[in-house]
């Protein structure tokens, strides 16, 4: 079935490139650009339409002529550098020519209708499913450290003070709801599990947390800080070197993988680019960043960006920073020219990242004596894309990337242990222990290399058929992804972790080595199609994906899991201004490396417990068992996602409108199942026992008798769902022109279920597993944790093009935050019970309050059930932005500007709401060209 | 938060414990806690956690300290007429202050409080009867030493007139003598070195096979909608005929096993191990009379371990038996008796019941919840009840989050065999004051 699949869809990859056909197609636009409220031309300005490749620049009369230009709702971009970019929507029929001429202002300020938030209507290249598209002018007035402050123009995403605080992910769609009590420590979130669901792509190749290390560090007290089991970490992304996001939030294309969320796109400034200085300072983070890109030839591209940026973590308190260093150098080679020189016939892109993130908390003796912890990743990425441009449009591409991150990190701390029996042996077999009493420093470290191989091939041919425009697609993709390194690292003798009785499985120090690589394949097909039917416009994508796990390190090995992932989008414009839109789709997420192959765990049982006065009469014995919680039966999550939507308007100087309904329904996430399982303990008789002689007393071989030991064995199962369901609003009102006033309206409504369909054993289970006396114990289904979440975002642009200055002030409004935890917490509300040997035994309903399970109708205790609100407030930031010489700009900003700290209410039914305090800052942008040396005419 | 499994039920727990019990959230003033001395005046009147410069109209109080039936006439057969007592040391705690006054009745048995500040102020009053006065006494009333009791009064301006009720007591039989309840090494918790040390306040031996001890409820605020309210509590709270038992544990053995002799100590450890290696301060308990064993333990075979006498109410999150603590759980010591045959009530639904221990059955009550000084700052309003006063008259308020202290039984003399007699005015708030550490197996 999976190779009739493959050969199927390579078998219409070749068709395609076959088929390629030289006759023309779609309409021809064409135009003259000129500088603004004059008639002087604008020559040698790149115009393009996006979400294409079409491309051509004006002559020296400022024409220009885009040909096969497919019919639907297009967006004309027109740059130039020294002008403000321009951005018009076109309604481009399906044969014939479109005439758009284009003003150019020198000052983006002169334009009447200056945007600075994200596309409320856009939508990303190639993409029908619901997206948000944020450009460069966005990005520059969003006051943005990383690509976390971009994505607060995304309906729903809070507002957060810039820096670099923290580990930083972005849930798509979904609210945290916590972690359910039936998870054990390390267990993943719904945040979690929704922020790896996104897939990112960083100028092509996606970025990839699977082979996160921490994520198959040890359980336990001592946590290191890291995106473990979650998202990429989007502190490593500088807002100054992106030039577009793309937010789809919708059904993507099957041209994406590995994604139950959705997908942000982020492209990097790369081509000319003129030499641009940001500095940022306010009181917690600066950041310096440049970017250059010197026109070099016709034919070369070369870019290159540096940014530096600390936050202070706890400014006047403790020495804690973070630390960001990022470098990109990129190279664009254009060989041979087709189409009136408008598209070069074969491109090699090339990019090489680095960057560095490092986060140190030392140790505050004064404070906390002992506690410390630092976390650097450091990473280098290669990537190579090719494209070959055919004939009839035509175009096959192909993209290699190797993905290398280093981990370091260290975390320790004092712990006490009160008097507890204690062995450090590595391997299975029973030896006389120790004791651990007392206060000690306890380390984690963390040394090793995530690596991911990528390569993709991929094919897009234009087809026009019975007055129909289609864009096939199709590609596949090789993924490899695994880790080196020495691993996990701690002293056995200060051990981060120790139970009594060995009741809990933990880890010991592991090799990264051993960690086996993980290797995926992908094919994709997709189609676009335009056509216009009894006037109305309609807009189709269809596609599918499959999706193989495979059991080896290497491709050619036989699949562990696939998934068919079909997906369709569609759109219908019966006018120029309103469109209906839906689609449905189905997605699948890999597993991360550490959960296909988890550490192995260690059960130390006692045998052995005798602790008198005198340190010499004690004897501590132990058995070690090691289990093996991998699961060969975990694959792929999957997730379904549903939308409908309608916009109106579509222009950037109009209104416009669109609402989105979705529903979101990720299943199979991996997650704990506790798995029970049972140890055999021997129990020994102790000789020459008496208390004050000074004498260790001796044990009598062989063992008086044995007794077993109930474990739960934490083994990584697709056991996880997250559904979301919810409504989301962009709005752009018309300019209210007198007072050069414009409002944006972004905002969510959106409910999450979170839960598990593993068992939860509950308390009574830790005394159960070390009293012998206890036949059984009850177990419990897994509690249920809902969210529901709705933010409105208002965005007020004020602009005075005399003065260069734009006011933009932002509104957040939090009008409905609601928690619960639902879950049987009645004597009845077990759902069954454990025998010793590890047997799962249900108990009907109607029989729970029979007699015979009296003892189990016992309490369920360690979460609270119920409803929690958090009441309704609202958050405003301000920013003021004044233009410089040269294009330069300078912005004053405040977040939380009236200094809310969010509201405490005194009835327990409500969690406080807590804000950051106001934090003023400043940002300086200064494009250098003019002192660059020789002034190459940026 | 983990160590106090009592508190973990209620979701305005939360609130309370993230402000009183981490490390460093409450200050300690050991002055203020130090059992009331006669000697002790407060001569300024003026309450320094006040810092509002605005004028306050100041307050009178005259409290006149009375007894009442059979009190009385044990009172009047001691040389004490009109119900009233002469001689009294009375001592007030202001609501959020940390100073207190005192001041002894006059011959009318009032004691009269000037320049106060309005509000809520503890009250206890202690009337110890001289070896004359006791003289006076016969039969079974020979065995009353002193007149105490508590009460809480409202001031209001100009003055306010109040009584405080007071009870003969005796010496009782056997008594807790000492709490170590201490749990903080820095920021780092340390629960297992707690201990509850009992005393023979008698003249003659008693053996503690077989007998029970252990913890009552633990809700002392209004806990609704997620927990118990005041008003649910009460009935339970209020209860003069019986103490109702969230743990009981068994002494072991039987018959005549374990005798304590008159002026001995009897050391429950909740570890009983050496605490001095984990921080130097901490007692060595290795030679503990009894520890509570849990499911996560380390076993001191020479220390007889207590038994579980009946199902916990709350778990032992941490596997150690018994933990101590001065943050509102009242302990008992009772005698023996079937545990399987007490009343029963389940006012925390779905957890195992509260078993009612008979009044006549307890021995001796301890009881301590947070300092008043601490009241204002953690925004809870206790309830009215916190235990009924057959048990208690005046539950103490030495709870202190992150300090290290013990709380010790106050001596009401030594008697001619050189033995201590321990106070017991069944007033927790008057028989015990806050000392600097442990001393366990020794009385003041």
């Amino acid at each position: 079935m999976r190779y009739a699949a493959a050969a199927w869809i390579f078998g219409l990859l070749a068709a395609f490139l076959n088929a390629a056909n030289a006759q023309d197609r779609g309409a021809t636009v064409s135009g003259r650009v000129f500088v603004a409220g004059t008639a002087a031309p604008v020559a040698g300005v790149v115009v393009t339409i996006e979400g294409t490749r079409l491309r051509a620049i004006t002559d020296r009369h400022g024409v220009y002529e885009l040909e096969n230009v497919l019919s639907g709702p297009q967006v004309l971009l027109v740059r130039r550098i020294g002008y403000a970019p321009v951005r018009i929507p076109l309604s481009v029929p399906s044969v014939g020519r479109v005439r758009q001429d284009v003003a150019m202002a020198a000052n983006a300020l002169e334009l009447p209708g200056i945007i600075v938030t994200a596309d409320p209507t856009g939508r990303a290249k190639g993409e029908l499913g619901t997206a948000s598209v944020i450009d460069r002018e966005a990005i520059a007035n969003q006051s943005a450290t990383s690509l976390r402050g971009i994505l607060e123009l995304v309906p729903g995403v809070a507002l957060q003070p810039p820096g670099i605080d923290r580990v930083e992910q972005i849930a798509l769609r979904a609210v945290p709801t916590g972690r359910s009590a039936s998870f054990t420590a390390g267990g993943p979130t719904g945040a979690d599990i929704a922020s790896l669901g996104t897939l990112i792509i960083l100028d092509g190749v996606p970025v990839s947390n699977n082979a996160n290390l921490q994520t198959t560090g040890p359980r336990g007290e001592l946590q290191i800080p890291s995106s473990a089991g979650g998202g990429v970490d989007l502190r490593r992304f500088p807002a100054s070197t992106i030039e577009r996001v793309e937010v789809i939030r919708g059904v993507p294309s099957a041209r994406y993988g590995d994604l139950t969320q959705g997908v942000i796109i982020v492209d990097t400034r790369a081509g000319t680019v003129e030499p641009t200085f940001l500095g940022r300072y306010d009181e917690r983070t600066g950041e310096a960043s440049l970017t250059v890109g010197p026109p070099l030839s016709e034919a070369h591209e070369f870019t290159t960006s540096l940014d530096v940026t600390r936050t202070a973590l706890a400014p006047g308190l403790s020495e804690a920073d973070s630390y960001r260093l990022t470098a990109q150098l990129i190279h664009r080679a254009a060989i041979g020219r087709t189409h009136a020189a408008s598209q070069p016939a074969l491109t090699f892109d090339s990019h090489a990242d680095f960057f560095l993130v490092r986060e140190d908390n030392p140790e505050q003796p004064e404070l906390f004596p002992g506690r410390a912890s630092f976390a650097r990743d450091r990473g280098f990425r290669f990537s190579e894309r090719v494209q070959v441009l055919l004939g009839g449009g035509s175009r096959v591409g192909l993209t290699s990337a190797l993905d290398y991150v280093r981990q370091e990190s260290s975390t320790q701390a004092l712990v006490v242990r009160g008097a507890t029996p204690f062995t450090d042996r590595l391997t299975q077999g029973r030896q006389e222990g120790r004791f651990v009493l007392g206060r000690y420093l306890a380390r984690v470290g963390l040394d090793g290399e995530a690596w991911q191989l990528y390569n993709r091939l991929e094919a897009e041919v234009p087809v026009h058929a019975l007055g129909m425009s289609h864009l096939l697609l199709a590609g596949a993709e090789l993924r490899r992804e695994w880790n080196t390194g020495a691993g996990f690292q701690f002293d056995i003798e200060f051990p981060p972790q120790v139970t009594f009785n060995g009741v809990q499985g933990f880890d010991r120090p592991r090799p990264f080595d051993a960690v086996p690589p993980v290797a995926t394949s992908s094919l994709y097909i997709d189609d676009r199609l335009r056509a216009t039917l009894a006037g109305v416009e309609l807009d189709l994508q269809t596609g599918l994906r499959l999706d193989i796990l495979h059991r080896g390190p290497l491709w050619f090995s036989g699949a562990r899991d696939a998934v068919f992932q079909p997906r369709v989008n569609i759109q219908l414009s019966p006018t120029s201004w309103l469109r209906l839109r839906a689609g449905a789709g189905r997605t699948a997420k890999l597993p991360s490396v550490g959960q296909l192959h988890p550490a192995p765990q260690y059960f130390d049982i006692v045998n052995v417990n005798w602790f008198p006065p005198d340190p010499g009469e004690r004897v501590a014995v132990l058995s070690t068992f090691i289990r093996d919680p991998s699961n060969p039966d975990l694959g792929y999550s999957t997730g379904r996602k549903l939308e409908a939507g309608v916009e109106v308007g579509g222009g950037r100087k109009e209104l416009s409108l669109g609402i989105v309904a979705f529903s979101d329904r990720t299943t199979g996430g991996v997650g704990i199942r506790q798995d029970p399982a049972f140890l055999v303990r021997d129990l020994f008789d102790l000789a020459d026992s008496m208390i004050g002689t000074g004498v260790q007393p001796t044990v009598v071989e062989p063992p008086m008798r044995a007794d077993t030991v109930p474990i739960l064995l934490d083994r990584l199962a697709n056991v996880l769902t997250l559904a979301s369901e919810g409504i989301e609003l962009t709005a752009t009102l018309p300019q209210i022109g007198p007072l050069r006033l414009q409002l944006s309206v972004t905002g969510s409504l959106i409910r999450t279920r979170f839960f598990s369909k593993a068992i939860d054993f509950g308390r009574p289970f830790r005394e159960f597993q070390v009293n012998s006396a206890i036949p059984r114990s009850p177990y419990w289904e897994s509690t249920e944790r809902r969210a529901e979440l709705g933010i409105l975002t208002y965005r007020l642009v004020h602009h005075q093009p005399e003065l260069g200055l734009v006011v933009t002030a932002v509104i957040e409004h939090f009008f409905h935050d609601v928690g619960e935890v639902i879950g049987g917490s009645d004597t009845l509300s077990f759902a069954g019970y454990i025998t010793r040997t590890g047997d799962l035994v249900p108990v009907a309903l109607a029989q729970r309050g029979d007699p015979e399970f009296a003892d189990l109708r016992v309490a369920r205790v360690g979460f609270t059930a119920g409803l929690t609100e958090t009441p309704a407030d609202w958050l405003a930031s301000l920013e003021v932005r004044k233009t410089l010489p040269f294009d330069g700009h300078l912005s004053f900003f405040a977040f939380n500007v009236f200094d809310r700290l969010g509201r405490f209410v005194t009835d327990s039914r409500f969690s406080p709401r807590t804000f950051p305090s106001i934090r003023f800052g400043i940002e300086v942008t200064m494009p250098l060209g003019p002192l660059w040396p020789g002034k190459p005419g940026w | 938060m983990a160590y106090f499994p009592r508190c973990t039920l209620v979701l305005p727990a939360l609130l309370l414990l993230i402000a009183a019990c981490s490390p460093g959230a409450v200050l300690l003033d050991t002055e203020s806690t130090q059992r009331p001395d006669s000697t002790q005046r407060d001569t300024t009147s003026v309450d320094t956690t006040t810092a509002d410069t605005t004028v306050v109209q100041r307050a009178a109080l005259a409290l006149t300290v009375r007894v009442f039936g059979k009190d009385s006439v044990v009172a009047a057969a001691a040389g004490m007429s009109d119900g009233v007592l002469e001689g009294a040391d009375v001592t007030i705690q202001r609501a959020g202050a940390s100073n207190t006054q005192s001041v002894s009745t006059d011959s009318g048995g009032t004691a009269h409080f000037a320049e106060l500040l309005p509000g809520s102020y503890s009250v206890s009053a202690l009337r110890i009867l001289t070896a004359a006065e006791r003289a006076q006494l016969t039969g079974p009333d020979t065995a009353v030493n002193a007149f105490g009791g508590g009460a809480t009064v409202e001031v209001k301006p100009l003055e306010t007139v109040a009584e405080v009720r007071v009870r003969r007591s005796g010496r009782g039989s056997l008594i807790v003598s000492e709490m170590f309840p201490a749990r903080w090494l820095g920021s780092e918790a340390y629960p297992f070195g707690t201990y509850i040390e009992l005393y023979n306040n008698t003249d003659s031996t008693i053996y503690l096979a077989g007998k029970l001890f252990g913890a009552g409820p633990f809700f002392w605020w209004d806990q609704s909608p997620n927990g118990i309210s005041c008003a649910q509590g009460e009935p339970i709270q209020n209860d003069s005929i019986g103490l109702w038992a969230t743990s009981i544990w068994r002494f072991p053995g039987s018959g005549r096993q374990h005798a304590l002799p008159p002026g001995r100590t009897a050391v429950l450890a909740t570890d009983a191990i050496d605490h001095s290696i984990v921080d130097a301060r901490w007692p060595d308990l290795s030679g503990a009379d009894f520890e509570f064993k849990g499911s996560a333990d380390v076993d001191n075979p020479a220390v007889p371990n207590m038994i579980r006498a009946a199902p916990p109410v709350f778990d032992d999150v941490l596997g150690h038996g018994e933990r101590f603590t001065s943050l509102g759980i009242p302990w008992y010591v009772a005698e023996s008796m079937d545990v399987a045959s007490l009343l029963t009530a389940n006012p925390y639904g779905n957890r195992p019941p509260l078993r009612r221990i008979p009044r006549e059955s307890v021995l001796d009550v301890f009881m301590s919840t947070v300092r008043l000084s601490d009241l204002a700052s953690l925004g809870v309003q206790l309830c009215p009840v916190l235990i009924n006063d057959v048990f208690d008259q005046g539950p103490a308020h030495f709870f202190m989050a992150a300090e290290f202290y013990s709380i010790q039984r106050a001596v009401l003399a030594t008697q001619p065999n050189g033995l201590a007699l321990l106070l017991r005015t069944r007033s927790t708030r008057i028989d015990f004051f806050v000392s600097a550490g442990p001393s366990p197996g020794r009385v003041p």
